[in-house]
């Protein structure tokens, strides 16, 4: 992919009108990123992460989460795995110092965070991650950044900036590192909060069942607050906005979920994160158990977002020993961002099968597939198996 | 000249004035590239003849920067664009989900750009998130449209046409009814035999309608800058 002219203008206009080769589609690039975001390899637009690294690196080869862009993250059933990638992007933004906005939930959100452990990077490397030192120095430092990641779909390893900084590496304490893209965290800890961190709430709309409420949009003080606090933020401050279940009946009124009511709030936010291009950030999770893929509604949601991700937990049959690492569900990219919004689908870009895991240390999505066949069996005749445990017992 | 592609036939403006073009486009299959292609063949084809058309842009869900991007890299100055008169862009922080408010600004944009004596271009892209937020009924948009196809050269407009959208009645009436009146309609989906590296989506042209066109179906590809390539089925390319 380094070979490709990444400048490629196809359908020139007439030899008249001189083309403009090379221009990077981001109108305006600061001299130096915010803390906390680094431009992405694929157009120079800054990124910044979700505190995941195997998400930032799926999401269309930018290494992260472009600013001015929003993240659906969906899913079935009763399980909150996407309140953990939520906790993991509100984590990250307050150790990067970023300015946090959490919708619909109060502080006891905030106190659930997940605690920094270090610097997501130096942890592959360190706990046996796939590459060691020595290994490193043999590939050219361009195919690093493709590397490693087995799924192939982001195409950029969300490690290649911040490795190579020597002062990265000598400086033990990563959560202070001025430099850490993303770090890792440990879902067993609890992050304590710096006082000085800029979290706000926005309480939940009223579930009044009056008859002006459910003709007013329920969305509208949320959108009011929400102005304000960007407004009173320095544009040059990055702001994570977060909206843990929208659409769940603990949190809104059933009007919420009126198209006539949340699709202008969507609209709203994508307006917001457009205008806000340079420091804002969205991300959503949205339950489909009463409102499914399928629906007007939850297409809208996607048409109006910039990034969709699917998470469809697997049923876990049963615990079975050293299968700590089979995936819990599987994870699927409906729309990426940037990309998605400029007509290339996450077609071109993955063919494999994804899967997440979860565990204490992390969140992590890779290329799913089947076990190999004994292994399978094993995890088929999990019972049988332990039949024969059993006879094995008794004959002694 | 830009390179010949299949699409080439289909992409002139219709010869007569006053017509509709129509744009479906599916969530994994945007239209944004379609809307951007079209857009720069009207902008080059009018620096030859001495009047330009008059070019309204109103989006519904994009803002100015992602379209000017796009069309940079197209090769239209856009700098000297946003400096002319002839070219008005509303954005989706321009116009707020009303349709009383956003038909109000069409028509202050359309009577500014027919004022003179040049051709005036209008494009309108998904629309049809005024009908599902329930900002106007099916008629409301009807009417909208066609009073911009009176008064506008050319129209455009894009629709979303996924699956669950098609399946309310309003939307899926609104659909088959741009479909009816438009001259051309330009149908995006995804491949047919699933997923492909090189491919991002089929692009189907056929005469809406309004017209007794051919049809005709392409392939095309986004690569990772947004650069595309239209090409046919089974070519070799390289």
């Amino acid at each position: 992919m380094s070979f490709r002219k990444k400048n490629l203008v196809i359908n020139r206009g007439p030899p008249g009108a001189p083309s403009v080769p090379g221009i990077p589609s981001t109108p305006q690039i600061p001299k130096r990123p915010p803390p906390g975001a680094r431009p992405s390899p694929i157009n120079g637009q800054y990124t910044t992460s979700t505190g995941t690294p195997s998400l930032d690196s799926l999401l269309a080869g930018h290494a992260g989460l472009p600013l001015g862009c929003s993240l659906l993250i969906e899913e079935p059933g009763t399980t909150d795995f996407g309140g953990a990638l939520l906790r993991y992007y509100a984590a990250e933004g307050i150790v990067q110092g970023h300015a946090i906005t959490v919708v619909g939930f109060g502080e006891n959100w905030v106190r659930d965070l997940p605690a920094v452990v270090g610097d997501a990077e130096k942890a592959d490397s360190g706990s046996g991650g796939k590459l060691k030192e020595g290994e490193r120095m043999k590939i050219a430092w361009r195919y690093e950044r493709l590397g490693e990641f087995g799924s192939g779909i982001g195409g950029s390893r969300a490690q290649s900036f911040t490795r190579q900084d020597p002062k990265d590496i000598e400086n033990p304490d990563t959560s202070t590192a001025p430099h850490a893209f993303c770090h890792s965290f440990d879902l067993t800890k609890r992050l304590t909060i710096p006082p000085a961190a800029k979290i706000s709430f926005i309480p939940p709309p009223s579930q009044s069942l009056s008859s002006p409420a459910i003709e007013t949009s329920p969305f509208a003080p949320i959108l009011t607050s929400l102005t304000n606090i960007i407004n009173q933020h320095p544009p040059t401050l990055l702001h994570r906005i977060i909206i843990p279940s929208l659409l769940s009946p603990l949190v809104y009124p059933p009007s919420a979920s009126s198209p006539r009511h949340l699709l202008p709030f969507l609209h709203s936010l994508r307006g917001l994160l457009r205008r806000h291009s340079s420091n804002l950030t969205l991300m959503i999770s949205l339950p489909l158990e009463l409102y499914p893929r399928d629906t007007s509604l939850v297409r809208w949601a996607e048409i109006l977002s910039d990034g969709i991700i699917e998470l469809t937990p697997l049923p876990q049959l049963q615990d079975i020993k050293g299968q700590d690492q089979a995936p819990q569900g599987l994870v699927k990219m409906w729309k990426l961002p940037v990309l998605g919004e400029k007509g290339g689908g996450v077609y071109g870009q993955s063919g494999e099968n994804l899967a997440f895991t979860v565990t204490r240390k992390r969140f992590e999505i890779k290329a799913y597939s089947l076990p190999p066949m004994d292994e399978e069996e094993n995890g088929h005749n999990g019972g049988a198996e332990r039949g024969k445990a059993t006879k094995v017992d008794i004959e002694f | 000249m830009p390179p010949p592609t299949p699409l080439a036939p289909y992409t002139s403006p219709p010869p007569t004035p006053h017509t509709l073009t129509l744009i479906t486009s599916l969530l994994p299959v945007p239209s944004t590239w379609l809307t951007q292609h079209l857009l720069s063949l009207h902008l080059s084809s009018s620096t030859s003849s001495s009047n330009p058309p008059s070019t309204i842009l109103i989006s519904l869900t994009q803002d100015q920067n992602f379209h000017l991007d796009a069309l940079k890299k197209l090769g239209i100055q856009t700098q000297t664009l946003q400096r002319s008169t002839r070219f008005t862009f509303l954005g989706i922080n321009d116009i707020q989900l009303d349709l009383p408010a956003l038909s109000k600004t069409v028509r202050e944009a359309l009577s500014r750009a027919s004022a003179g004596e040049e051709e005036v271009i209008l494009m309108l892209e998904s629309v049809d998130i005024l009908l599902s937020s329930g900002a106007a009924d099916i008629n409301g948009v009807m009417d909208l449209i066609l009073y911009i196809q009176e008064t506008a050269t050319h129209t455009i407009v894009s629709v979303n046409a996924d699956d669950p959208l098609m399946r309310n009645e309003q939307h899926a009436a609104l659909v088959v009814g741009l479909g009816h009146i438009a001259h051309r309609v330009f149908a995006l989906r995804g491949l047919d035999t699933g997923v492909a590296r090189d491919v991002s989506g089929v692009l189907r042209v056929t005469g809406g309608g309004g017209s007794a066109e051919g049809g005709k179906e392409v392939l095309y590809f986004v690569g990772d800058g947004g650069g595309v390539e239209v090409f046919e089925r089974g070519e070799v390319r390289s």
